[in-house]
């Protein structure tokens, strides 16, 4: 990611047309992609895109390194889902607490959960589990929705993260971890139901 | 294998996967995990949830947009440009007026 905004910038800074039109289709496409993670459809992943590149041209100043412009683009781009049209696709805003996310967790059981046999290597991303890894992150409340996808999908650092949102460090992490747990359940549920089906079907 | 220190260890395994504990915590979180196997598994599920979002962000960055409006494209391309971006610095007329958001391009 710091890659293509960093050669965006340059591109940005040449002052040759072709460079910056082909700057501006690297950005759209950074911000479309966040926009279709965040908001879930295309037409507001292209409003959160073409908003931003407004503001962009409206407001841009020159911004001294790769990392002020991502931190910007995602600050604007962040602000632009969260206004979106169909922002009722939102999960109602609610606080995940660890202690309802434990699994069988009652706040003083220990971690009771089937062994997830699956190991990274494993896991292809198929479309029927990509599709339930979508609807997980569409499921959670949005301020941790954009921290989890700003950390672990779009690789901004803790410090970047909390830049974006308005945070603290402290809570970023907070959210980070909640938002994982609250993905590992969706997903757990759907790795052991499919394996006990399969078995079900077998035995 | 105490519940309070599953408890404890569960809220650290974020941090630990990113390698942001501090010395102590993770020597504590270590310690516990050579003997509890549920706070193992926990972790390693953990580690591949945090994998597949990876690499689902990577696949979804590859998505392309649909083009921009010819016309939206050239006034942005436009004031995009140094000479665009120092005239706005120095207090000129924004180059970005006018520039209004086109309808949706989508076809899906």
């Amino acid at each position: 990611m710091n890659s293509q905004v960093e050669q965006a910038l340059a591109d940005l800074k040449s002052g040759k047309p072709e460079e910056v039109g082909r700057a501006l289709e690297t950005l759209q496409g950074i911000v479309f992609g966040f926009g279709m993670k965040v908001c879930g459809t295309p037409e507001d992943a292209e409003d959160t895109a073409q908003e931003t590149l407004i503001r962009l041209a409206r407001e841009l100043k020159g911004f001294p390194n790769a990392r002020a412009l991502s931190v910007w683009l995602y600050k604007v781009a962040k602000t632009q889902c969260l206004m979106s049209r169909r922002k009722s696709k939102f999960a109602p805003a609610q606080m995940l607490t660890l202690d309802a996310l434990m699994p069988e967790g009652r706040g003083t059981s220990a971690p009771q959960i089937k062994s997830w046999e699956i190991t990274p290597e494993e896991i292809t991303l198929e479309k029927e589990l990509r599709s339930k890894l979508e609807d997980a992150i569409l499921a959670l409340p949005k301020h941790y929705r954009l921290v989890l996808i700003l950390r672990d999908m779009e690789q901004l650092d803790t410090r970047e993260v909390a830049e974006v949102m308005g945070i603290s460090e402290k809570t970023t992490k907070m959210r980070l971890h909640r938002a994982r747990v609250f993905l590992r359940n969706a997903l757990a549920g759907y790795v052991q139901g499919s394996r006990c089906s399969k078995e079900e079907h077998h035995g | 294998m105490a519940d309070r220190g599953c408890k404890r260890i569960f809220a650290l395994l974020s941090d630990y996967l990113d390698g942001a504990l501090p010395v102590g915590d993770r020597r504590e979180l270590e310690r516990h995990l050579e003997g509890c196997k549920p706070c193992i598994a926990f972790l390693e599920s953990l580690r591949t949830t945090v994998e597949a979002c990876r690499r689902y962000g990577q696949n979804e960055i590859r998505t392309r947009p649909p083009q921009l409006p010819p016309e939206m494209r050239a006034r942005l391309v436009a004031s995009l440009r140094p000479e665009s971006i120092r005239a706005k610095v120095s207090g000129r007329r924004k180059s970005g007026q006018g520039l209004r958001k086109s309808k949706h391009t989508s076809t899906k």
